[in-house]
């Protein structure tokens, strides 16, 4: 016992000396590049696809908000706004490379790929229509006659994340749309509460194949599998819920005219921005409950979060 | 298949308690207790991250609703809570915080009436504090406790708890100070 003290000794100390209050955090913070999607769909004929009204402000504003954050944390700033908005439908249209179809999102995904680092952030911002059962994306159509079908113009959030994942360095994908908690993949190691609530189906987690790793991508939604909302907040603008949330999180207020030229982020967590600050900050303050209640409206929305062991941090200042 | 194997596997330790609890009602000093700590958590991930472990504070709050003391030893069933705060910052990561609530089984060896090592084996559900997501673990310490002060209806101990967190992807030691009061609801005769 006593020959094996000094060891056991040692093998403590250095388990204990190998934590962050003895390492030297030379971490580097790169470029950020975002790339923000919104579609109204007013240019689409099909009676089950809606218009909507907050999703190119959504796009917008999450665009000018991010640089004047990347601003503050003295980062060079990348941005691609893609947006259809109003009635055209004309080939010269959906030649624009910043026209959303699945084609042009690719292309500037492509971009980014080739010219982001391993220290680099990638920001992709999806406002828009969601599809239940499999949380597929509703992009805009290139039809320039007749009702484009729905099926043709379908995301699946496999292929959007498989794209994304060919990226270098931290990736975050922040979806508005209805059922988009089902965009998020199942963690490894932890069970989303939303969907899976018996004790039992925690356990059988434990003991499953899953193995966890450090996550380089991580999602942020708006709903879990059920619908979102868009509201106004002013006369003539309006916005996801979700996403004038997060905008208030990172210091773009309503009014805005004259335009913010700086922001005072409001998520931030001892000088840094993670992903769960954000989330947290946005069930806090977001403007319909997270939860169906018997004393308030029936409509709610809770916002959900790659789970796991680790929060990502995306801004040190 | 697996459910099945698992809830067999629940009426099993089910079984294992009650036989223990009826095997102790014979003992004397029937007792409930209270314990309360706070340790440092470390979390030695199984996967590849930024830093071998991560730093952070666990507090632990035991509740012994099932325990009966014999002469030199004791045992009982206990609910215990646990709550750890995200990790300190490092790098581009920082481990998320979260609350447990176990059952356990301790029991513990009195050496001297000063000084006795209790031991405890327990099982809980985790809730990470920000994100709506729960994972199981299970859990092991070890504790050498201190008699500070010792009345016919209760004692308090001192108590040092080293434990191990069995968590999926992550395994945590955790070293902290505490204090133990057991409360005798019979008062015991006079040894």
């Amino acid at each position: 016992m006593k020959r094996a003290s000094p060891i056991l000794l040692l093998v403590l100390m250095s388990l204990f000396l190998s934590c962050e209050l003895f390492y030297k955090d030379a971490t580097t913070y790169g470029d950020l590049y975002v790339v923000s999607v919104g579609i109204d769909y007013a240019n689409n004929n099909n009676a089950n696809t809606k218009t909507l009204y907050g999703t190119i402000n959504d796009a917008r504003e999450l665009q000018k908000a991010f640089k004047l954050v990347a601003e503050q944390a003295n980062k060079s700033f990348f941005g691609y706004l893609m947006i259809q908005e109003g009635f055209s439908r004309t080939q010269d249209t959906f030649a624009d490379p910043t026209y959303p179809s699945w084609t042009n999102i690719e292309a500037t995904l492509d971009e980014i790929k080739n010219s982001a680092s391993e220290h680099d952030l990638t920001i992709f911002t999806f406002s828009g229509h969601g599809l239940d059962k499999k949380g597929d994306l509703l992009l805009a159509h290139e039809s320039t006659n007749g009702n484009p079908s729905t099926q043709d113009i379908l995301l699946a959030p496999e292929v959007l994340l498989e794209k994304i994942a060919a990226i270098e360095g931290r990736k975050l994908v922040i979806i508005d749309s209805c059922y988009s908690g089902l965009l998020v993949p199942e963690s490894a190691s932890s069970l989303s509460t939303h969907y899976y609530k018996r004790i039992d189906q925690w356990f059988e987690k434990y003991f499953d194949d899953m193995e966890y790793t450090k996550p380089s991508l991580m999602v942020l939604t708006a709903s879990a599998a059920h619908d979102s909302y868009e509201f106004y907040i002013e006369t003539n603008h309006a916005h996801g819920v979700f996403t004038e949330t997060l905008l208030r999180a990172l210091g773009w207020s309503h009014p805005h005219t004259p335009e913010h030229t700086s922001v005072a982020i409001q998520a931030l967590k001892e000088n840094r921005l993670t992903v769960d600050s954000l989330y947290s900050y946005i069930k806090k303050n977001q403007r319909l409950p997270t939860h169906w209640s018997l004393f308030s409206d029936t409509k709610f929305q809770h916002p959900t979060t790659t789970g796991g062991p680790l929060d990502m941090v995306l801004f040190q200042f | 298949m697996y459910t099945v194997y698992m809830k067999r596997r629940y009426v099993v330790l089910l079984l294992l308690l009650l036989s223990c609890s009826s095997f102790l009602i014979a003992a004397e000093g029937q007792y409930y207790s209270l314990a309360i700590s706070d340790s440092y958590y470390l979390g030695i991930s199984h996967f590849e991250d930024e830093i071998p472990a991560r730093s952070s504070n666990a507090f632990n709050v035991t509740v012994g609703f099932l325990g009966y003391r014999a002469k030199t030893w004791d045992l009982a069933t206990q609910v215990h809570l646990l709550f750890v705060s995200d990790s300190l910052p490092f790098g581009l990561y920082r481990a998320r915080g979260f609350n447990s609530i176990g059952l356990s089984l301790q029991g513990s060896y009195a050496f001297s009436p000063f000084f006795s090592l209790s031991a405890q084996v327990g099982s809980e559900v985790n809730f990470y504090n920000m994100i709506k997501e729960a994972f199981a673990s299970f859990s092991f310490s070890i504790a050498p406790q201190f008699t500070l002060l010792e009345k016919k209806e209760y004692l308090i101990y001192a108590t040092i708890p080293v434990s191990v967190h069995l968590r999926k992807e992550i395994t945590a030691l955790q070293a902290g100070l505490g204090l133990r009061y057991v409360l005798f609801p019979f008062p015991r005769k006079e040894e």
